[in-house]
This record gives structure tokens, sequence and C-alpha cells, in this order.
């Protein structure tokens, strides 16, 4: 087994974040549920784009003199999100966020994040058996 | 673990703003019988809030607040009550747009959404406990 790059390691780091983001993303339809017009969004599914999404580097701008301020972007896009076209059901007032929805895709991510947390415990800990840590 | 933080600001937010909007039910319903006093007098109007989606620029997250308290424009109901000192030529007395049944289903609507945002609180709290508990 490689330690230098392990690959469940890094597929496990992609995971987390994506399930980090994918909160972010349902918390806010969440907190919108009642604002006028508000559709909400979601992330693309887990698959083999995310799992190579943080390994393209942003390209930066540079600065031609010393006088510049160097461009930096702030963050990077992070995963990809898509707006919900045909959401379940819209509000009179357009707003499109059905909150059991929500809450099923937000148990989901919980329970996701939890396996994946778990998985990196047990890989570490199979890591420190063969350095003969414990 | 940055994107789970602003988790807690964006649910807070949306807290929040569910506080105001319960603050304003009370209001109406509070005011469901605030009569005028003189003839020709307006009684109470019933209160509405909006909510928006806001950038905040400083942590470049998205969050929720309140668009503006506004009035309902419908009309008064009026009561026949000769005896009352505001009452018109004709006995009747203007009384507050309020419905009560109205302002409950929407308490009740406050209330799940805040709900909401309180459970996802919950599971972000939960999701940064089993990250942190990786470095036992």
């Amino acid at each position: 087994m490689d330690v230098t790059q392990p690959t469940l390691f890094r597929t496990l780091k992609q995971r987390l974040a994506w399930l980090g983001q994918r909160q972010e993303v349902l918390a806010r339809n969440i907190a919108n549920a009642d604002t006028p017009g508000f559709r909400p969004s979601d992330l693309h599914p887990f698959g083999d784009a995310a799992m190579t999404a943080g390994s393209v580097r942003s390209v930066d701008m540079v600065s031609t003199r010393p006088a510049h301020m160097s461009g930096r972007r702030r963050h990077d896009d992070g995963f990809a999100t898509r707006v919900d076209r045909n959401p379940y059901e819209t509000a009179p007032a357009g707003n499109a966020v059905v909150l059991e929805e929500q809450m099923a895709k937000l148990n989901h991510t919980a329970v996701s994040h939890r396996l994946a947390s778990e998985l990196y415990r047990k890989h570490l800990g199979m890591i420190n058996t063969a350095t003969g840590r414990r | 673990m940055d994107d789970v933080l602003r988790t807690l600001r964006i649910s807070a937010s949306g807290m929040r703003t569910q506080g105001t909007r319960l603050r304003v039910i009370a209001e109406n319903v509070a005011n469901a019988d605030s009569l005028p006093t003189a003839p020709g007098e307006q009684p109470y109007r019933r209160k509405t809030v909006t909510f928006k989606s806001a950038l905040d620029r400083a942590t470049g997250v998205e969050l929720v607040e309140v668009d503006r308290i506004g009035t309902d424009a419908s009309a008064f109901q009026r009561r026949y009550q000769p005896g009352h000192p505001a009452a018109d030529a004709g006995g009747y007395v203007l009384t507050p747009n309020v419905s009560t049944l109205i302002e409950m289903s929407d308490m009740r609507e406050a209330e799940r959404s805040y709900e909401a945002n309180l459970n996802v609180i919950k599971s972000s709290k939960a999701m940064l406990n089993e990250t942190i508990d990786i470095l036992r």
C-alpha cells in the first residue's frame, strides 16, 4: 500500500467537501423557504467529475508590474450547482421550496457524512495498525 | 469545512427572519380588537412581512433577510354597535382586517420554518463533531 498517495483518503476528502458544500446549499434552500420567487438548487450528483474537481487548479491573474495588485480568485468555484428546474410544487408567490424534500436531502447528507468520516477513521486505524502504533 | 460553518450563519439568518415574522403576527393578534376612538378614524391595519435573499458581502454567503414590513390593503370589517364612540351615523364601527384564523395558520408556518432551520443547525453541528472526532 502506498501511504504517500492514499487514493481512499483523497476520495473521502472530496466526498466530505462535497457533502459540506451540499449542506450549505440545502441550508440556503431551507432558510429561503418563505422567500417569494426563490427556487431551490442542489449539487450535481457525486461522481467522477466531482472527484477530480479539486485537482484542477484555478487560473489566477498575473501581475505584470510591481505596482499592480496581484489578482487572486477569492475562492474556487467548488462543485457545480444547479437550480431545480422541475420543482414538485410552486407556491403562488413563486417559491418552489418543499421543506419535506429538503429535510430528506439534509438527512441523506448527514448519514453520508457520518459514513465517510467513519470510513476515514477506519482507514486511519488500519494504517496505524500497519505501522504498529497501537 | 468552511461550507458547514457558513451553513450555521445561513440557518441563523433564516431563524432571525422567522422570528421577525412571529413578532409581526403577535402584533396583529394583539391588535385584533384595536378599534378607532372617534367616527372617521381607522382601526388597526394588519401588517404583513416579506422576505428576500441577500448576499452578505463580508463572507460571500447568501443570507435571508426581511424585505419589508408592509400593510394589508384589504377592506376593514364592520360591526353594528350604535353605542360605540366611533360608530358612524348608521351605527357601524370599523374593525381591524385581522383574521385570527389566518394569523394562527401563519404562525404555524413560521414555527415549522423555524424548526426546519434549527434542524439544519443540529445536523451541521453533528457533521462538525464527526469531523473533529477523526482527530481523536
